[in-house]
């Protein structure tokens, strides 16, 4: 089950969140009940919701196995830890390209840094972690680099985690 | 091969599932509904045991007799999709 989850509306009323947060459990709940066992926290970006790890809580309480997929612009170690408290099953971080240069670019933001540091933590922290690429005519020519890149995030430990998921 | 320990690869999770009626092992973006043959297996698959061992505890627990040939068959599946590790 996708869930595009779109940035809370913060500057609303604590209100209007709190409620937007219960309704997003509801359907969870209604999921469940209806067999559904995936949960893919999309966007936009879904960290940019401060409700997230109460939604990955409930996610986790209804047995539903929940996938993170972010960019990790200004994602940080703590917040990662604490979703993973909360109950995360694992985590996709996309990669525009092989180099910061190149992915920054493309991405339009300074993320490359924030990109690399994320995919560590996410595996110190004992997630699984799919690294996503969208492939393009920008990045085809680093389609070997971004193999590269993936696999040496997953061996440098004793457990192999993660795949690279190119999307044409 | 029988000396080996088989586990459970850390990004795979078995639970039941009571909208199925059945025990499932979700990974990322996908699951496995098993039987309750495999499901026994999967959690006799505790780190410790050896393949053998797991076949020793199905046959004490159901007088099931020569099973480790279809144990370590169902075992080597997962782990060809990456979901069970052998060795401690």
């Amino acid at each position: 089950m996708p869930v595009l989850l779109q940035p809370a509306r913060v500057r609303g009323p604590a209100l209007q969140t709190r409620a937007h947060t219960e309704e997003w459990c509801r359907v969870f709940r209604e999921a469940r009940a209806l067999g559904v066992l995936q949960l893919g926290l999309s966007g936009g970006e879904p960290t940019l919701r401060p409700d997230l790890e109460e939604l990955v809580r409930t996610a986790h309480d209804l047995g539903l196995y929940s996938s993170l997929i972010t960019s990790a612009y200004r994602l940080t170690r703590e917040r990662l830890a604490g979703l993973k408290q909360a109950g995360l099953d694992h985590v996709q971080i996309s990669v525009q390209g092989a180099d910061a240069e190149l992915s920054d670019e493309i991405a339009g933001t300074t993320s490359y840094d924030d990109k690399i540091a994320a995919y560590h933590y996410t595996r110190e922290l004992g997630f699984p972690l799919t690294v996503n690429v969208v492939l393009h005519r920008r990045n085809l020519h680093q389609v070997r680099e971004l193999i590269h890149l993936a696999e040496s995030l997953n061996a440098s430990g004793l457990e192999q985690y993660g795949h690279c998921s190119g999307h044409l | 091969m029988s000396a080996t320990v088989p586990r459970l690869h850390p990004k795979a999770r078995l639970q039941r599932d009571e909208v199925r009626q059945r025990d499932v092992l979700l990974y990322p973006e996908g699951l496995v509904a098993l039987n309750a043959t495999g499901a026994e297996i999967l959690k006799l698959c505790d780190g410790t045991r050896s393949v053998a061992d797991v076949a020793a505890a199905l046959r004490q627990r159901y007088g099931a007799e020569g099973i480790e040939q279809d144990v370590t068959a169902f075992l080597d599946g997962l782990a060809a999709k990456g979901l069970v590790l052998y060795g401690r």
